[in-house]
């Protein structure tokens, strides 16, 4: 199985997202991940603090998102979460906390280890950027289609 | 040798995302053995600080100042407006 293939997982892959806040919203990811082990029963309560004090919402030319996560030690197995949402839900801004953004796209990275996945990582960055990538993750018509192109495009 | 450093809060991965896309921006210009890239974790500034030429950050602007040329990391992460700032970044190298 390649690196990517192990990093998505289906069911942790979703599209019509509700949740009333962004701390609703990243409990109810972090808990999902916790019922299948694949985290800590402190990654919730961690990643939380974190988003806290530094804050993962960027807005792209397309649509806001925010990429969640903390430190290795919650993470049992890596994977990424991903959940396109039905409503925004606002973040704080990286890098400028004071700033706000309306996030549409939510891409939890759950990682054992820091650096293994660099290029994944890099690879799902660089996807932020990309508007023809970003416009297709918006117009996505379920939730395999999103899979399928997040797929393509950190492979 | 000029050396540019690059940290996020607390953990890595981000600064190290950035950290590559400035190599790779650096290569495209021919400047990738004249500048170096380090990803570091926050709390490792004031080692690094004395040696480097530039500090990009990720983290909360104004949780610290340092007396170095300072720039944002985050348009490497959203793509926008990285041309602009990594030009900032090249003048301040005295590369621009």
């Amino acid at each position: 199985m390649s690196t990517v293939a192990s990093l998505l997982h289906p069911d942790f892959v979703r599209v019509g997202v509700r949740a009333a806040s962004r701390d609703d919203l990243l409990r109810e990811m972090a808990d999902q991940l916790l019922a299948r082990g694949t985290v800590e029963p402190t990654f919730a309560d961690a990643l939380l603090a974190r988003e806290e004090k530094f804050p993962t919402g960027l807005p792209t030319a397309v649509m806001p998102v925010a990429i969640p996560h903390t430190d290795p030690e919650h993470v049992n197995e890596s994977f990424l979460s991903v959940a396109r949402l039905a409503e925004p839900v606002t973040f704080h801004q990286m890098g400028a906390n004071a700033q706000t953004v309306e996030v549409e796209l939510v891409v939890m990275i759950a990682l054992a280890d820091a650096t293994s996945q660099l290029t994944t990582l890099q690879s799902l960055i660089g996807m932020f950027s990309d508007t023809e990538t970003m416009e297709a993750l918006k117009a996505a018509p379920d939730a395999d289609a999103l899979f399928a192109i997040i797929a393509r495009t950190i492979s | 040798m000029k050396t540019i450093i690059v940290a996020c809060g607390g953990g890595i991965a981000t600064s190290q995302t950035v950290a590559v896309k400035l190599e790779n921006l650096l290569a495209d210009r021919g400047l990738r053995g004249s500048v170096s890239v380090e990803a570091i974790n926050i709390n490792s500034i004031p080692t690094y600080i004395k040696s480097a030429d530039v500090y990009v950050s990720i983290a909360q602007h104004g949780e610290a100042q340092y007396d170095i040329p300072t720039f944002s990391g985050i348009p490497f992460l959203t793509g926008m407006g990285a041309e602009d700032e990594f030009a900032k970044i090249l003048t301040a190298l005295g590369e621009g």
